[in-house]
C-alpha cells in the first residue's frame, strides 16, 4: 500500500496496513534547507527542495504543498508582515482600508505567491504520485477575518449582509483555489479555518456552514478529499464542522482527541491530529515524541485516523524528533519499544545495581522484547545461548522479556535504553546489535579476567586451628603459619578452643584438631543490596 | 524577582480598541511600575505593530508577537519563546502582557505552569478591558469577550461616556453577573493606581463557578409577510432586560423601518435599503435560549 493510498483509504475510514502519518511541513522546511521563512515561502524551487528534503527525512505517507494561510489575502490586498521563522501575517486589513467588497476579485492562478505555490504542487505531485500531496487554502472565515479584521464580530450584528456578502466572496475564493491545487494534481484540499475556533456553533452554522459545505462539495464533485483543518480551542465546534460533510477533520492538541474521535465517528467523518506542537515536538526529546505519537495512535485507532501534528509544524522543530516519530509509524517493533520504554520511564523505579556482577559466575543478561515474537531479540538470544557452554559454567545467561514488569524495572535499573541489549555483569556490552561469536566471546572473558583481577584483590582469608589448644594444636598452628609465610599471604591464622564455637563450626571436639579455612569478600558496602543480587553471591559459596 | 523567585506577570485582556495600549500607558506611570525593570509583551490581532509603536518609549524591554491569536496553539512556540528570553535572560521586576483581543487567559496560566518556563512567571493579575459601546453587541459572537471577563481579577469597563446610565447599570449588571470581581467605570483608562495595586489573581477557570455563566446569544430573523406591531411590542416587553441588542429592518405592514433597540430603548427610523427581505434583524439577548428569544420576536 502506498502512502498515497493509505491515507485516502485513511480518510474514507476503510482499513490500512497501518496508520498513515502526515507531517505539517510548513516553514520548517525551510529550516531544513537552511533558510528563513521569508525567503522560503517566496519561490517554488525553495518549496519543492523544502519539501523534498521533508519527504527524504520524514519519509510521509502526506505531506502538504506549503502552509501558509496568508497567500490569498496578500493578492487581495492586506499587507503582510514578514517573520523569520514564521510564516508573515497580516498587519492591514484590505476592507479596514477603503476598499470595497465589491472591487475584490477571486485570485487568479497565475497571482502572487499563489503562482509559486501551485507551480511547487504540480512538480511535488508529479514527482511523489505515491505519497498523497496536499493542497491547503485558507478556510472562508479565516479569509473574511484576514480581510475585513476584528470588525468582523461587530458587523455581524451592525451588518449582517455585509458579513454574508463577505463570506460568501471568500466560499468563491476557497472553491477557487481548490479547483486550481486539483488541477495541479494534489489528491487533498485542506481547508484551513482556525479562525473559526473563536465563535460558538450557533455563530458558525449562521456564518461559516453555508459556506463551507459549498467548499468540500466542490472538492468531492472533482473525486478528491477534503479535509477540516481548525486549531485553538475548536471543541465546541467539533459537530458543526461534521455537518459541512468534509471527509476529514483535523485539529490540534487543544481538543482531546478522544472527543474527536466519538463526534468524528459518529459523522462517519476521519480525523486527524494532535501530535504536541511545542511542549513535544520542539521542546521535546524523540522519546518524548515517540511517547506522544503512541498515545495518539492508541486513541486514534487503525480506521480512519490520521497522525499529523495539530498545525503548522514550528520552524525550528528538532528534525530527530519527527524522525522518530516516523520510525515508530513504521516499524511496529519499534513502537512496542517505545511504547515499553514510556511505561518505564513513568514507573521511576528500579534496582540498586551496584553491586551487581560480583557473583563468581559471569552473568549475560539478555534484554529483549520477547525472543518468541521480535527476530532481533530471537538471534541476540541464540548467539548468547550458543557461546555460553563453551565456559562451562562459569557463564550464566538469562533472558528478561520486557513485556513483563520486573523485566521492566530490572531494565530500567541497568540504565538500558534500547532493546535487544546484552548486559555482561550489569555492564550494558552490545546494543541492538548481534555481536559475532568471536566478539561476545572476547567480552565474557575479558570479564571473567577482571573478575578474577577483583576477586585476588578483594579477597580474604583466614584460617582457623580448632582444638584444646594442645600439643596437636599448636604444631597444627605452626604448620599453618609456616605455609602463609613460604606463600607470602596475608591470611589470619586464629585458635579456636572454645567448644561451642567448635561445634558451630560442625565438628566435635573429640576430632579436633581441625583446620578450618574461610575466605571473606567484601561484596558490598555503605549500601543494602537487593535481595536479586545478594542471591547470586550465595550460590557461589553452595 | 518576588520573594519566592518568580516574576509577577500583569495581563491585560480585551477586545480590540477597549482600551488596552492606552491602560498600558497610564500603567507604565504608577509608582508600582515606574521605577521597576520592566518587560511588555504586546501582541494584537491583526494591527500588528500598531499597539507596539503607540506604547511610549522607556527603560523597558519591549516584545511583539506578529502572529495571530496570543496563546493560540500556532504562536504558542513564539510566545514561549519570547516568555523564556524575558524569564532567563532579561529578569525583569514585572511583565506587563498585552493580549489580544481573541485570546484565552487560561492559556496564559497554562503556559506559566509549562516545564517550558520552570515556574519563573507567575500571574500577579489579570485586568479585563470592556469596551462599554461594543461589549453587548461582540458578546454573541465572540466568546473569547465572555471568557476574558470570566477569568479577570479586575475588570475595567471603559469609553463609559459613550453609553447613557441606564445601559451601563445594565452593563455592569451582566459583568458582575459573569465575574464577581471588582469593576471600575472609566473613560480614558483614568484607573487610580491603588485600584490597580490592590488586585491580585486568583484562578477563575477552574472551580469559581460550578455553572457556566450566562451568556449572549444572536438570533437572525428574516420574513417576508408584514409583522403584528403588537405582538412584536409585546415580546421585546416579555424580554425585558434579556433583550441587549436588537438591529435591523421590519415591514411592520406599511413597509419596512429600521429598528434598533440599544440602552433598554427603542427606536425607529426610515430604513436605509432593502438588501433582503423586507423584515431582517438580528437580535442579541442575554440568558435567554435562541428559541424563546426567536419565537418571541418573529
Amino acid at each position: 500500500m502506498t502512502g498515497k493510498e493509505r491515507v485516502l483509504k485513511a480518510m474514507r475510514c476503510e482499513p490500512v496496513d497501518r496508520i498513515p502519518w502526515v507531517p505539517f511541513v510548513g516553514c520548517h522546511a525551510g529550516a531544513l534547507l537552511g533558510m528563513a521563512a521569508d525567503e522560503y515561502l517566496k519561490s517554488s524551487k525553495h518549496i519543492i527542495d523544502g519539501v523534498n528534503a521533508s519527504i527524504q527525512r520524514y519519509d510521509p505517507d502526506g505531506i502538504p504543498v506549503a502552509f501558509d494561510l496568508q497567500v490569498e489575502a496578500e493578492i487581495l490586498g492586506c499587507d503582510l508582515t514578514w517573520a523569520q521563522e514564521n510564516p508573515p501575517a497580516v498587519s492591514k486589513h484590505v476592507l479596514s482600508q477603503g476598499v470595497a467588497l465589491e472591487d475584490l476579485r477571486v485570485p487568479r492562478a497565475d497571482q502572487g505567491r499563489l503562482k509559486e505555490f501551485l507551480d511547487a504542487a504540480r512538480s511535488l505531485s508529479s514527482k511523489h504520485p505515491d505519497r498523497a500531496v496536499y493542497g491547503l487554502i485558507t478556510g472562508p472565515f479565516t479569509l473574511a477575518l484576514h480581510l475585513l479584521g476584528t470588525d468582523i464580530f461587530l458587523k455581524m450584528f451592525d451588518d449582517e449582509p455585509y458579513i454574508h456578502r463577505l463570506m460568501a466572496f471568500c466560499r468563491d475564493v476557497a472553491v477557487t483555489t481548490a479547483g486550481y491545487y486539483l488541477d495541479a494534481g494534489c489528491s487533498i484540499v485542506a481547508v484551513v479555518d482556525p479562525m473559526t475556533s473563536q465563535i460558538g456553533p450557533d455563530v458558525f452554522e449562521q456564518f461559516v456552514t453555508p459556506y463551507a459545505l459549498p467548499v468540500f462539495e466542490s472538492i468531492r464533485s472533482r473525486g478528491a478529499m477534503g479535509s477540516f483543518f481548525v486549531c485553538g480551542h475548536a471543541q465546541q465546534n467539533l459537530d458543526v464542522m461534521c455537518r459541512c460533510r468534509p471527509d476529514n477533520v483535523c485539529v490540534d492538541e487543544n481538543i482531546p482527541l478522544t472527543v474527536v474521535k466519538e463526534i468524528c465517528t459518529k459523522h462517519r467523518v476521519s480525523f486527524g491530529g494532535n501530535l504536541q506542537l511545542t511542549t513535544v515536538l520542539l521542546l521535546g526529546k524523540p522519546a518524548d515524541a515517540q511517547k506522544n505519537a503512541i498515545e495518539c495512535m492508541d486513541i486514534g485507532g487503525q480506521t480512519g485516523f490520521i497522525l499529523a501534528p495539530g498545525c503548522d509544524l514550528p520552524y525550528a522543530v528538532p528534525p530527530e524528533n519527527l524522525c522518530a516519530v516516523t520510525e515508530i509509524v513504521q516499524d511496529e517493533y519499534k513502537r512496542e519499544i517505545a511504547r515499553t520504554m514510556s511505561v518505564t520511564q513513568a514507573q521511576q523505579c528500579g534496582l540498586d545495581m551496584r553491586e551487581y556482577g560480583q557473583a563468581d559466575r559471569v552473568i549475560v543478561d539478555i534484554i529483549t522484547l520477547d525472543s518468541e515474537a521480535c527476530a532481533p531479540c530471537q538471534y541476540m538470544v541464540e548467539a548468547v545461548k550458543k557461546v555460553a557452554p563453551e565456559f562451562e559454567g562459569l557463564v550464566e545467561w538469562r533472558e528478561h522479556k520486557i513485556k513483563y514488569r520486573e523485566s521492566l524495572v530490572f531494565m530500567n535499573s541497568l540504565m538500558v535504553r534500547n532493546v535487544p541489549t546484552i548486559c555482561i555483569d550489569g555492564i550494558i556490552t552490545f546494543v541492538s546489535r548481534i555481536p559475532a561469536r568471536d566478539e561476545l566471546v572476547a567480552a565474557i572473558q575479558k570479564r571473567i579476567y577482571d573478575k578474577v583481577r577483583t576477586r585476588i584483590q578483594r579477597r580474604r582469608a583466614l584460617v582457623l586451628v580448632l582444638g584444646d589448644g594442645g600439643e596437636q594444636c599448636q604444631k597444627l598452628q605452626a604448620n599453618v603459619e609456616t605455609a602463609i609465610a613460604e606463600l607470602g599471604a596475608e591470611v589470619e591464622v586464629r585458635m579456636v578452643t572454645d567448644e561451642l564455637e567448635i561445634l558451630r563450626h560442625g565438628v566435635s571436639p573429640r576430632q579436633t584438631p581441625v583446620a578450618v579455612v574461610a575466605k571473606y569478600q567484601v561484596k558490598s558496602s555503605r549500601r543494602v543490596p537487593e535481595t536479586a543480587i545478594i542471591k547470586e553471591w550465595i550460590k557461589d559459596v553452595l | 524577582m518576588s520573594e519566592c523567585g518568580s516574576i509577577p506577570a500583569w495581563l491585560l485582556t480585551g477586545y480590540l480598541g477597549a482600551g488596552k495600549t492606552t491602560l498600558l500607558n497610564r500603567l507604565l506611570e504608577i509608582p508600582s511600575f515606574k521605577h521597576k525593570r520592566l518587560a511588555l509583551l504586546i501582541n494584537e490581532f491583526g494591527d500588528i505593530g500598531v499597539d507596539g509603536a503607540l506604547v511610549r518609549t522607556g527603560e523597558w524591554s519591549k516584545f511583539e508577537l506578529n502572529k495571530g491569536s496570543l496563546f493560540c496553539a500556532c504562536i504558542k512556540a513564539d510566545t514561549v519563546k519570547t516568555l523564556r528570553q524575558i524569564a532567563f535572560e532579561v529578569k525583569p521586576d514585572a511583565v506587563i502582557i498585552e493580549a489580544t483581543g481573541l485570546s484565552e487567559s487560561s492559556d496564559l496560566e497554562a503556559l506559566f505552569e509549562s516545564a517550558a518556563l520552570e515556574g519563573r512567571l507567575r500571574t500577579q493579575a489579570n485586568v479585563c478591558l470592556v469596551d462599554a459601546s461594543t461589549f453587548t453587541r461582540i458578546a454573541a459572537f465572540l466568546p473569547a469577550a465572555t471568557r476574558q471577563v470570566q477569568q479577570a481579577d479586575g475588570i475595567l469597563i471603559n469609553k463609559c461616556d459613550l453609553v447613557d446610565q441606564a445601559e451601563l447599570a445594565r452593563l455592569e449588571a451582566i459583568i458582575s453577573r459573569i465575574n464577581p470581581a471588582p469593576i471600575y467605570q472609566t473613560s480614558h483608562c483614568d484607573v487610580p493606581s491603588a485600584w490597580f495595586e490592590g488586585l491580585w489573581h486568583s484562578c477563575r477557570c477552574c472551580g469559581m463557578s460550578q455553572s457556566p455563566p450566562a451568556g449572549a446569544v444572536s438570533v437572525s430573523i428574516e420574513r417576508v409577510a408584514p409583522v403584528d406591531r403588537a405582538k412584536f411590542t409585546s415580546g421585546v416587553r416579555t424580554l425585558g432586560d434579556k433583550l441587549l441588542r436588537l438591529k435591523g429592518n421590519i415591514d411592520f405592514g406599511d413597509g419596512s423601518v429600521m429598528v434598533e433597540l440599544a440602552g433598554g430603548r427603542l427606536t425607529e427610523r426610515p430604513a436605509a435599503s432593502l438588501s433582503r427581505a423586507p423584515t431582517a434583524f438580528v437580535a442579541i439577548g442575554w440568558d435567554v435560549d435562541r428559541q424563546t428569544l426567536m419565537s418571541l420576536l418573529s
